[in-house]
């Protein structure tokens, strides 16, 4: 049995295969390996920190700088402008005023019309009273 | 062991080519063998072996002995690329589908004949073993490892390669005689 095992060591690969992984192998480029030092680490975590460190001031500005844009500047002008509940008693306001407006009116014309028609039959020519009954007669 | 392997070694971790040029001579042809029992196909063979010594020349600075020979890094290295290989590909090697003259050497006699139709028999049932039985059966006895570079290979220890082995020759007998018929010493 060991004898047929070991008949497999006549199995090689071809030498035209060989000799092209070969060489393509030895023209590909080891990757350089950077030996460890405290030094390199120490700057590489300082690196990343640091990194870290500026996001997030730059974050934080980003954020105050848009909150203080916002209280300073947009929201005397429009936000108060927006809102609801200033627009709904503004609303309720004009309601109002339209009501009492028109009561007024309604209380005062009635008068007013009655005076104007009166003035309006005082002053009206005799003449134009008998017209009136000449034509009806002749009819 | 490649005579002054050690020497190679050291300057290939260098960036020495011809240093590296010595290994890749000396080991394509055991870890070309091993990927070819493992894939059954030459060229899928040839594209994996291929790999492995790119990756062992890539990764040869980051290379540290630790008293097991070079070609247990090596056939580490194969071990992974032929998961890899099956994980990616879903490639399954069907007995019936294996390329029977890539395991085949060539016969000049009726002797030869018969010997080189059992050993077609026995790559069909060491196929059919768990994968970490067949990477035994070929190192331990088509490449002759001693138990130490086995086990190495292998990450076990040297008493878990005994026990492995003991069972992996003992599932080989059974699938030999299932499949045959005929008692395993008889090969």
């Amino acid at each position: 049995m060991e004898n047929h095992f070991t008949k497999f060591k006549t199995i090689r690969p071809d030498p035209a295969y060989t000799a092209r992984s070969r060489g393509y192998i030895l023209s590909a480029p080891q990757v350089a390996r950077e030996p460890f030092s405290i030094r390199t680490a120490l700057t590489r975590a300082f690196q990343s920190g640091a990194a870290f460190g500026l996001s997030a001031a730059l974050i934080f500005l980003l954020a105050s700088g848009l909150s203080l844009l916002n209280k300073e500047v947009l929201a005397p002008a429009v936000l108060s402008a927006l809102d609801p509940q200033s627009l709904h008693s503004e609303l309720d306001n004009l309601n109002i005023q339209f009501k009492i407006a028109q009561l007024s009116y309604y209380d005062t014309a009635p008068q007013k019309v009655a005076m104007a028609l009166n003035e309006a039959s005082a002053n009206a020519p005799a003449s134009d009273a008998n017209k009136t009954t000449s034509h009806d007669t002749s009819l | 062991m490649l005579e002054g392997e050690k020497q190679y070694i050291q300057q290939a971790k260098k960036g020495d080519r011809d240093a590296f040029g010595a290994l890749y001579d000396h080991y394509i042809p055991q870890i070309y063998r091993f990927i070819l029992f493992k894939v059954s196909r030459k060229d899928q063979a040839e594209d994996l072996t291929h790999e492995v010594f790119l990756s062992a020349w890539q990764n040869m600075p980051r290379y540290r002995h630790r008293g097991h020979p070079f070609s247990s890094w090596l056939y580490q290295i194969a071990r992974n690329a032929v998961i890899d290989f099956y994980r990616t590909s879903k490639n399954t090697v069907q007995i019936e589908m294996v390329n029977e003259d890539l395991l085949r050497p060539v016969a000049s006699s009726q002797e030869e004949l018969n010997g080189t139709l059992e050993m077609e028999t026995l790559q069909k049932c060491i196929a059919e073993l768990r994968p970490d039985y067949q990477d035994l059966i070929i190192m331990r006895f088509v490449e002759e490892l001693p138990y130490a570079e086995t086990a190495a290979a292998l990450d076990k220890s040297e008493g878990a390669v005994r026990l492995m082995q003991h069972r992996a020759l003992k599932d080989l007998k059974t699938i030999y005689e299932t499949k045959y018929g005929k008692p395993f010493h008889q090969i």
